[in-house]
């Protein structure tokens, strides 16, 4: 089906002509020379929105990692087709490819001493002082509410402002890939139908989102789950379709798949 | 150039989201430039304290070994060596282990930069903000130490000749060491020996000013050695930094 010309807009193959698609083969993560999953098979389409979860520990951030190019699978390989169109290996610190990525951690990474209109301006890739950029970096901030606190160093900002911030910056420096881990967390109700909005915004554009979370339900609609289950040892679950919106994670997503690990090729 | 545009390599992608250009590396370089200089910026307490460590040193000599002359002439090479090197120790731990706690250093692969091209910038930053400074108060740090001006410009041109080389062994060290808990006392005790060619080299080319003797000859051999531990060191500490990134999972 790879490269069907296919006319349907829904078929999957024209979403990944239209953008690009990453693609996870049969992909074991591991950490620490540890497999924590069992393979996994998805296709992530241009244009969708896909929530990774899974108790603690079952291997989020860690897939997270490696669709960033941080750490290298531990069997199987990732393809994205988001720069020529042909499916390329994400493997090892791939500038060009990290380029597209936006990558949100758990804990924003800023430290002391700068403004949050500084911060803003350091992650927009162009120079700040122009017009145009000035008003885009406004917008952010009255997006994300912090015109208010603008002016503020970082480091007095409360983890919910911060992860504010962090976000708000997704809209300075357009990328096509969003990789968001627990982007929820420390959010209040408004700043989540604000993460909401700016998902579907990136979804319409054609972007891809895919975020680990805890919670229960999804954050805004259409969003499809990728289950990692630990309960089994790295038991994998895909929900395949764009469905309606998930109900709560306990929901059998998995389905007859009982089999004990099958071996992971190590 | 708008950060959007879709970049020449791929005409012909059906993208819808335009992909973000991949940047010629002197622009991602000057990026980073930006990003690592500000943070300098907003830390720079930092770089006063390793400055101030460097000058405090060298102006408690003459109280502690007295104001005589002769006494504080022999000494001095060595002395000013001596905390440069410990100076730079302190600055290049300073340069990427808040960076890898706080996460600032993952976020900056996203870039699109090279490890080689993060180091580069870092080693480019540090030698603005450590041995730059080093150099503009050597003339008083020789005053002090009752160095004649004759040998003054010697002098500081071996610093500014081995000061990069000691600072790019510095940040490879300091990227191997980073994820190390005790990574301080490490990183002290697996730089001496990389380091102790330009401490000794420099040492000698102050030396030999100081009784009068051509320096060519020590000066040469650190730009040799600079040169030599500037790619040598780069390779290293990128590969360090990436077994960084990867290994915090």
């Amino acid at each position: 089906m790879n490269d069907t010309p296919a006319t349907t807009a829904h078929d999957p193959a024209s979403a990944a002509l239209l953008g690009g698609v990453i693609h996870l083969e049969n992909l074991v993560v591991g950490r620490a020379g540890l497999p924590l999953t069992r393979p996994i098979e998805a296709r992530f389409q241009a244009g969708s929105i896909w929530q990774i979860s899974g108790v603690n520990g079952s291997g989020k951030t860690s897939l997270l990692r490696v669709l960033a190019g941080l750490l290298p699978a531990y069997a199987g390989r990732v393809t994205q087709s988001w720069l020529t169109g042909q499916p390329r290996a994400v493997y090892g610190f791939d500038g060009d490819w990290q380029r597209q990525v936006a990558w949100v951690p758990v804990t924003p990474a800023f430290k002391p001493g700068p403004t949050v209109n500084q911060v803003l301006a350091l992650s927009h890739p162009g120079a700040a002082s122009h017009g145009a950029n000035q008003r885009r970096l406004a917008e952010a901030c009255d997006h994300w509410g912090l015109a208010a606190i603008a002016d503020q160093p970082v480091q007095y900002l409360s983890a919910g402002q911060r992860k504010r911030l962090d976000l708000a910056r997704l809209m300075l420096d357009p990328r096509p890939v969003w990789l968001l881990d627990e982007p929820t967390v420390t959010l209040d109700a408004q700043a989540r139908k604000t993460l909401a909005l700016s998902l579907d915004h990136h979804r319409q554009q054609g972007g891809v989102t895919i975020m680990a979370s805890h919670d229960d339900g999804p954050v805004t609609r259409d969003v499809n789950t990728l289950v990692l289950d630990r309960l089994y040892p790295g038991d994998i679950a895909l929900d395949p379709a764009p469905g309606p919106a998930v109900g709560p994670l306990s929901a059998p997503i998995a389905e007859g798949d009982e089999t004990p690990a099958a071996g992971v090729a190590s | 150039m708008s950060p959007s545009s879709v970049t020449d390599a791929a005409p012909a992608t059906q993208s819808a989201y335009p992909i973000a250009a991949v940047l010629p590396w002197w622009r991602l370089l000057g990026q980073l430039l930006r990003v690592e200089l500000s943070s300098q910026w907003h830390r720079r307490g930092d770089v006063i304290t390793v400055l101030a460590f460097y000058f405090l040193v060298l102006i408690l000599a003459p109280l502690g070994l007295g104001p005589a002359s002769a006494t504080l002439r022999g000494v001095a090479p060595g002395l000013v060596w001596i905390a440069a090197l410990l100076s730079v120790i302190m600055a290049v731990e300073r340069g990427i282990r808040p960076d890898h706690q706080d996460g600032s250093l993952e976020a900056r692969f996203f870039t699109g930069a090279s490890a080689e091209l993060i180091m580069a910038a870092k080693a480019i930053v540090l030698v603005l903000t450590t041995i730059l400074p080093l150099i503009l108060v050597s003339p008083m740090i020789f005053a002090v130490l009752a160095v004649p001006a004759s040998a003054m410009v010697p002098g500081a041109l071996a610093i500014l000749l081995g000061g990069p080389g000691l600072v790019v062994i510095g940040l490879a060290g300091a990227a191997l060491t980073a994820g190390a808990r005790q990574g301080g006392a490490l990183l002290a005790v697996l730089l001496f020996p990389l380091q102790l060619p330009v401490l000794i080299f420099g040492a000698a080319a102050l030396q030999r000013a100081l009784t009068g003797e051509p320096v060519v000859g020590e000066l040469q051999i650190l730009a040799a050695l600079t040169l030599f531990s500037l790619p040598v060191g780069i390779m290293a500490g990128a590969a360090a930094l990436r077994g960084l990134i990867r290994d915090d999972a």
